[in-house]
């Protein structure tokens, strides 16, 4: 997804609805789904969604255009995610409550394994074992596809914290996979 | 290059995509003469892969139309002297963790000065000579007694006074 005209913008912090609509229908996608991953619910995810939004609205005067504005909203949306997360874990003590996440199945990966076409529930059980940040980076290159370099821009860490962080994710999902292969047999 | 330092990159960098042409067939090379790495960059692709391929959401129209409403309605966005003072005042906590420590120690050493200064105030008590401060006292302790015998249901103390 292309990155938005410096002229949409100024008119969006100008007032223009219209400007700030297309701002609003270029990322609003990308953010509900980080949102979602990352918080692990849809309710969690549009409040986020609606909470990032109003933040653009409010802060579009102050953009310096330093940063390209898909790593700005990327960058309010994964740390108001990580935040409610944590806050979540906090207050649950125990891990955040995550839609569709309970039945991972090992078996549909190990038979066909050329098949790769992971359902809901996989993809949210297996993000349901990392902790908020492994998730978020995990979120931002496995799902969303950004680069370890635009990683870094929106977490603001360092590329080698970028990777060890999604390398610790992956062993965890290793791990976990090989205990599901276990109980299964 | 040893299996550990390949695996680690199998994990990170090559399941990513994230090396070069020369890095990638060098770590090819190894893969197709090492199983142990083969075999683990197997698990690697089924630990990555059902995550690139999750499904990708639609956010509900519900979402634009509370900020639309949000942001339409009177008073909504921050504008003119309020916002000023609001940006000021969020600009003052976005400081770097050393200036603001710097600021919070100033502050601290401002206020311990003023507590220093309110004690070293000359009081009454400390005014009086030692030849008149037995005298002070007794007086004190006389007045203390009759506000007891005026008032029994308390010990008559400016303290218990202030609170009652």
């Amino acid at each position: 997804m292309g990155d938005i005209s410096e002229d949409i913008i100024k008119r969006a912090a100008a007032g223009d609805m219209e400007a700030f609509e297309q701002i609003y229908r270029s990322f609003s996608g990308l953010v509900y789904n980080a949102a979602f991953r990352i918080t692990g619910n849809r309710e969690d995810a549009r409040e986020i969604t609606q909470d990032v939004f109003m933040t653009v609205y409010q802060k579009l005067n102050s953009f310096r255009f330093q940063s390209s504005l898909k790593t700005w909203i990327y960058r309010v949306a994964v740390n108001l995610s990580i935040n409610r997360a944590r806050k979540m874990s906090r207050e649950s003590g125990r891990s955040v409550k995550f839609d569709d996440g309970r039945n991972y199945r090992a078996s549909a990966y190990g038979e066909q394994p050329q098949v790769l076409q992971a359902t809901q529930e996989d993809a949210q059980a297996l993000l349901k074992v990392l902790n908020e940040d492994q998730r978020a980076c995990i979120t931002l290159r496995s799902i969303q596809g950004l680069s370890y370099e635009e990683i870094t821009e929106t977490l603001k860490i360092n590329i080698n914290t970028v990777r060890s962080r999604i390398k610790r994710a992956r062993e965890k999902l290793m791990a976990f996979q090989k205990e599901v292969a276990k109980n299964e047999l | 290059m040893n299996c550990s330092q390949v695996q680690g990159l199998l994990l990170t960098d090559y399941a990513d995509d994230q090396l070069t042409s020369q890095q990638k067939a060098k770590l090819d090379a190894h893969i197709s003469e090492c199983a142990q790495c083969r075999e683990f960059f197997e698990t690697v692709r089924l630990a990555v892969e059902p995550l690139k391929n999750a499904e990708v959401l639609v956010p509900p129209e519900e979402i634009w139309q509370n900020i639309k409403e949000s942001v339409e309605r009177p008073g909504a966005s921050r504008s003119g002297v309020l916002s000023g003072i609001w940006d000021w005042l969020e600009s003052l906590f976005k400081r770097p963790v050393p200036v603001l420590a710097g600021m919070s120690f100033f502050v601290c050493l401002l206020l311990a000065t003023m507590a220093l200064n309110v004690r070293h105030h000359p009081n009454t008590a400390a005014r009086i000579a030692p030849a008149q401060q037995a005298e002070y006292f007794l007086y004190l302790v006389e007045e203390t007694d009759v506000i007891a015998m005026d008032n029994n249901d308390g010990y008559g103390t400016v303290i218990e006074e202030y609170f009652l």
